[in-house]
């Protein structure tokens, strides 16, 4: 009984480690990057994490408040960041932003929020498979340099 | 470099919960014949409902959710003016009250807001106390390491560096998230956010009844979209009755934001910066004082609850 469980334990920590190992180590390095890339703008300490199965899309539902500056980045690991897109729409499904619109892939938004409200975020995989990728999506902040545009008028 | 390390029965153990969810029969099989026989109080038992009950190949649908952290809503509280106020605090002592993997993922929430709002204000000493109990119930609910051990001796070395404590603050949230999500506990991460924003929002609708001030009530009146999506991002889980009852009483204030009339900016409401892109409907929401009261008296009893 004793060598079962132990055989039984090994054998599921090698199917987890197999399973699981690659995924886990692209979302920390996808956070860790991603909260590096949102420089000059101060991470707000939200961790977002989208895992995008390919050919399919996911959406991210985010809050950002009145008055301030924010830089929405999107990082993933290297190979995959050629064959993700987003795009970010409001309450009314307006586009307000396409990271494929001006032929070139961008990986960044940054606007300011004249009102408080929720923005949605859809990240579309455009490659062909089953497999899953982590995609994170940071937030940064900061206050407008200008500082006229105050936030409770 | 953040590196969880955890003793290898937990590690096996949380491991072997993931396959059980993830509906592989063989592996569930296995699991049994592992654990069958034992009288050892183990991990697996004593793992309440907040083992993973969810994961992202389970959920109803693929849209996540997302709220402010708190310290995101401490920086505009403490950007209007509010003083700091001790009382408001959860009792650091209150700890010892959280036995259940619920009650201790909601207190973390809990904990998270108030080490942010004692960060924010500089408050060294309680920034000390409150890093602890957040450690301690990290470390309760299994999710500890290397570097959670590492925060103690990095605070101390750094304790006069405001700028770095931050840094690291920021670092064991975002080591948090990545665990609870690499372990398919997004329920804990969503219980915790409800503790979060439980604290926030207590913590400011009290300050607002001290002293109104109306960048805080506009604060509070803003929450009208962040109880919007913590209530998305906990309905992935209502299945776990603790989750559902939180909901109801989240769904109870929700109410109260349903009936805020929206208005339009003042003509004298100023732009974004040259080049930047402004984004919304220069509109707010208005919150009536009595609508504050009933807000108020909704939140304290539900901090309460949850804390005592």
């Amino acid at each position: 009984m004793k060598l079962l469980k132990t055989y039984s334990a090994l054998l599921t920590f090698i199917f987890a480690l197999v399973f699981n190992a690659p995924l886990q180590a692209q979302c920390k390095d996808a956070v860790k990057e991603g909260i590096n890339k949102l420089d000059p703008y101060s991470f707000n300490g939200q961790t977002n994490i989208v895992k995008v199965k390919e050919g399919k899309q996911a959406d991210l539902r985010l809050v950002f408040y009145k008055g301030y500056n924010y830089k929405i980045q999107i990082n993933t690991e290297q190979l995959f960041a050629e064959k993700v897109s987003f795009k970010i729409v409001d309450d009314s499904n307006n586009e307000i932003f396409n990271s494929d619109a001006n032929g070139k892939k961008l990986d960044a938004f940054t606007f300011h929020s004249n009102s408080t409200q929720e923005l949605k975020i859809i990240i579309t995989s455009t490659e062909k498979g089953k497999e899953r990728h982590c995609v994170a999506v940071l937030v940064g902040s900061q206050l407008p340099k200008n500082n006229s545009s105050v936030r409770y008028l | 470099m953040i590196k969880f390390v955890r003793s290898n029965n937990s590690k096996i153990i949380l491991k072997m919960k993931k396959y059980i969810l993830n509906g592989s029969l063989f592996i569930t099989l296995i699991v049994f014949a592992s654990c069958g026989g034992s009288n050892k109080p183990s991990e697996e038992a004593n793992a309440d409902s907040l083992a993973a009950v969810a994961d992202e190949d389970t959920l109803t649908n693929e849209t996540t959710y997302n709220i402010p952290s708190a310290i995101e809503t401490f920086i505009l509280l403490k950007n209007s003016g509010a003083t700091f106020d001790k009382s408001l605090l959860n009792p650091s002592t209150n700890i010892s009250k959280y036995v259940t993997n619920f009650s201790k993922a909601i207190n973390l929430g809990v904990y998270s807001a108030d080490l942010s709002l004692c960060l924010l204000y500089e408050q060294k000493q309680l920034m000390n106390t409150y890093l602890k109990n957040t450690s301690d119930l990290t470390a309760s609910l299994n999710i500890e390491g290397e570097f959670m051990q590492s925060v103690a001796k990095r605070v101390t070395n750094n304790s006069n560096n405001i700028d770095s404590l931050k840094k690291i603050v920021s670092e064991v949230n975002v080591s948090t998230n990545l665990f609870l999500g690499e372990n398919k506990m997004n329920n804990t991460t969503a219980i915790m956010a409800g503790g979060g924003w439980i604290e926030a929002m207590y913590v400011i609708s009290k300050i607002a009844d001290k002293t109104p001030n109306k960048a805080i009530i506009s604060l509070i009146a803003d929450q009208k979209f962040v109880i919007k999506n913590l209530v998305g991002q906990l309905e992935n889980y209502k299945s776990d009755k603790e989750i559902e009852t939180l909901l109801v009483d989240l769904q109870d204030i929700a109410s109260i934001y349903n009936s805020l009339k929206q208005v339009a900016a003042q003509a004298n409401a100023k732009s974004a910066d040259e080049g930047m892109v402004s984004i919304g409907n220069n509109t707010s929401y208005e919150l009536s004082a009595e609508q504050l009261k009933s807000i108020l008296a909704k939140i304290t009893a539900l901090r309460n609850k949850i804390t005592s």
